[in-house]
């Protein structure tokens, strides 16, 4: 303590103020840009929408049995019964809001062979009030699948828009919760 | 145009205590400052979705301002990082010292920039706040927008009920297992670099907790309402420092914001390229060569070391790793053999720069000063990154430039003042703390006052010896000086 004393005795008043002052204003500077000025991510009339699809994916094609050559090339142990495709199909999407297109697009299943899940995930802004949506799922040979809904959404609510191998769902997330 | 901020820094800062001179060093202090009240604010911090923001706020509101600093210097403490570490860039990029041998600690630099990013944003994910719930639908779009993902990220935060306690399980491993990367990196940061100063100078340390811990009882860290998934977020607290590309997310998307990212990251990793360095390196010669080691402990970029002599039994011998050597010459300061008091073969030694040999510069400022007739001769030796002393020449004044003023070998200097009759020496070159060859001005400074080999043989030479570590642009200070010491020498009757 008694050498922190000397030290600031050998500084000097004025520095000593000079360099309390600096350190003030830039970690004042520094705490205000940590918090400020706020952004505003959304206005306060809004809603948000998120489009989220997740299915395990439709193959194409259909299972058929092994040829006799086919399993003479294989192991003993490998001889299955049947031959499956692994590639799976892509799926179109159409989202339709308020009966304006919102999102078009095509899905491809994960995987470098296209064997895996088909995933979406678009989040959209909208303002609050009664939401129409309309989802148009093209999804190999399931075909065309429309699901159509009007939901009454407050400001700040959070939308669901959902489609998986269950099929079609869409609410406000705090409701999802609650069921 | 910085010189008088510069001017006024080193008025207020004198004596080491200038934190621009010392950002690295400053930037690990933080990142310990950051480790010890982190670990205290983990012993508190409960890792579940209902706890953890609610232990946040126990920590800052019930331990009687305890819990309140160590939050708030963590947080400011991470700030200042951010600011130290951005700072160290731009004046390393503007004294372009990413060039040549010193690549390779530039290069190391850029990933710590990614990993500080994390490393702080995962801080804030633990507060589960509405800001951590911005930057986790934030940053999963900008994860999501990389090609590989097979399922999108932002999937883990459609709602409040997809939210599970393994979550904060998995974000304190990654609080913990990001900064310790980060360590690791300045670990390697520093593998080119000797004498690095990993701790400032204690004054400086103790000013800047101080200023953390005041800074953190007049602006308390404080949490936003806690994280709800399943409503919109209203206005976001942002920290500037941290967050700065995610307001660019939102608008430009998150493709752009990787682009831009990933441009300027390639940008700095190339930037050793665009710029070569014409340097000469220094050289080992094994027949002088005493095997005494001080090349090898001064050398600041760890481009010397030792190894059994080639022909002397029991002697060691320095080895130059000319990728490693930036020919600053500071080795052939501190060669024992660098001595103009020598009966024969005095331009022989054991080690100097292949183009700019010290023997060189003394036969020069020998052959000038006896050139001048006038008494009261008056030497001036500064360096290439500092003011260019030649100017100064007159029929008094003998001026001689080195590639940094740690090159100069002190015998020189008794050399001169005893031998060519040399009253006063000014010597002068990068600020101190600041030397562009890292340890120049330290090391003769050290030199000269005997704490370091080789040290200054006459104490009446050491009192004809003027220091001024001004930098570039110091034609004034340094004027004033030699008109200064002309006028003593003259009152003397020299």
């Amino acid at each position: 303590m008694s050498k922190l004393l000397v030290t600031l005795s050998e500084l000097g008043a004025p520095r000593v103020i000079a360099q309390a002052t600096f350190y003030l204003f830039i970690g004042l500077l520094m705490a205000y840009l940590s918090t400020s000025p706020t952004y505003q991510y959304a206005d306060d009339t809004a809603v948000e929408l998120k489009l989220v699809i997740r299915h395990s994916g439709l193959f194409i094609g259909e299972c058929r049995p092994i040829s006799e050559a086919e399993a003479g090339k294989l192991r003993p142990n490998m001889r299955a019964p049947q031959v499956c495709p692994r590639e799976k199909s892509s799926m179109n999407v159409s989202l339709a809001v308020n009966d304006a297109p919102f999102h078009e697009g095509v899905i491809k299943p994960a995987g470098l062979h296209n064997d895996g899940v088909l995933a979406l995930y678009r989040h959209f802004t909208l303002v609050a009030g009664k939401i129409s949506v309309r989802l148009a799922i093209e999804n190999g040979k399931d075909g065309l699948r429309v699901f159509e809904q009007v939901i009454d959404a407050n400001p700040a609510d959070v939308l669901l828009l959902q489609y998986d191998d269950a099929g079609f769902r869409f609410s406000k997330a705090a409701e999802r919760g609650a069921g | 145009m910085l010189k008088p901020v510069a001017k006024c820094m080193d008025w207020v800062f004198p004596n080491h205590w200038n934190p621009m001179e010392n950002l690295g060093a400053l930037s690990f202090y933080l990142f310990w400052v950051i480790t010890a009240t982190g670990i205290y604010l983990f012993v508190f911090f409960e890792t579940s979705i209902d706890g953890a923001w609610l232990s946040v706020e126990k920590i800052s509101n019930e331990q009687f301002y305890i819990g309140s600093i160590m939050r708030g210097v963590h947080r400011f403490a991470s700030t200042a990082m951010a600011v130290t570490v951005t700072l160290h860039l731009i004046k390393e990029l503007l004294l372009k010292r990413y060039a040549g041998a010193r690549w390779f600690s530039w290069v190391s630099g850029v990933p710590l920039l990614w990993l500080l990013f994390a490393s702080d944003l995962g801080g804030y994910w633990l507060v589960w706040d509405e800001k951590a719930q911005y930057i986790a639908m934030t940053s999963a779009a900008l994860f999501d927008a990389i090609p590989i993902v097979v399922e999108p990220m932002a999937f883990g935060f459609l709602s409040q009920e997809v939210v599970s306690d393994r979550f904060f399980t998995l974000l304190i491993f990654l609080h913990v297992g990001i900064p310790l990367a980060l360590l690791l990196g300045m670990f390697f940061h520093l593998q080119r670099i000797n004498h690095s100063r990993s701790i400032p100078r204690r004054r400086l340390a103790v000013s800047v907790l101080v200023a953390l811990i005041v800074i953190s009882l007049l602006m308390p860290a404080t949490s936003m309402p806690r994280a709800n998934l399943d409503k919109v977020l209203g206005p976001i607290e942002m920290d500037w420092f941290y967050m700065n590309p995610f307001p660019f997310i939102d608008m430009w998307g998150p493709g752009v914001v990787w682009a831009v990212l990933v441009s300027f990251s390639t940008l700095l990793l190339l930037l050793p390229l665009t710029a070569r360095a014409t340097r000469s390196i220094a050289r080992v010669d094994p027949d002088y060569c005493n095997g005494c080691g001080w090349c090898y402990q001064d050398c600041p970029f760890d481009a010397i070391y030792m190894k059994p002599h080639d022909f002397m039994k029991n002697h060691m011998q320095a080895v130059v790793k000319e990728d490693w050597c930036v020919g600053c010459g500071i080795c052939s300061g501190a060669c024992p053999t660098v001595t103009p008091f020598k009966r024969f073969n005095e331009a022989n030694s054991g080690i100097n720069l292949v183009d700019r040999v010290n023997f060189d510069v003394l036969s020069e400022a020998r052959e000038k000063l006896r050139e001048r007739t006038t008494a009261g001769k008056i030497l001036v030796i500064g360096c290439d990154y500092g003011t260019d002393v030649r100017q100064f020449e007159d029929e008094q004044v003998v001026a001689e430039t080195l590639e940094c003023i740690g090159q100069l070998p002190p015998s020189f200097m008794d050399y001169l003042c005893r031998r060519e009759d040399v009253e006063a020496v000014l010597m002068t070159g990068c600020r101190s703390d600041d030397c562009y060859h890292r340890l120049g001005v330290e090391l003769q400074q050290e030199r000269l006052v005997r704490l370091r080999e080789p040290h200054l043989k006459y104490a009446d030479v050491r009192d004809r010896i003027g220091k001024l570590w001004i930098g570039k642009g110091g034609e004034k200070e340094i004027r004033s000086h030699l008109t200064g010491i002309k006028k003593q020498l003259e009152e003397e009757g020299v």
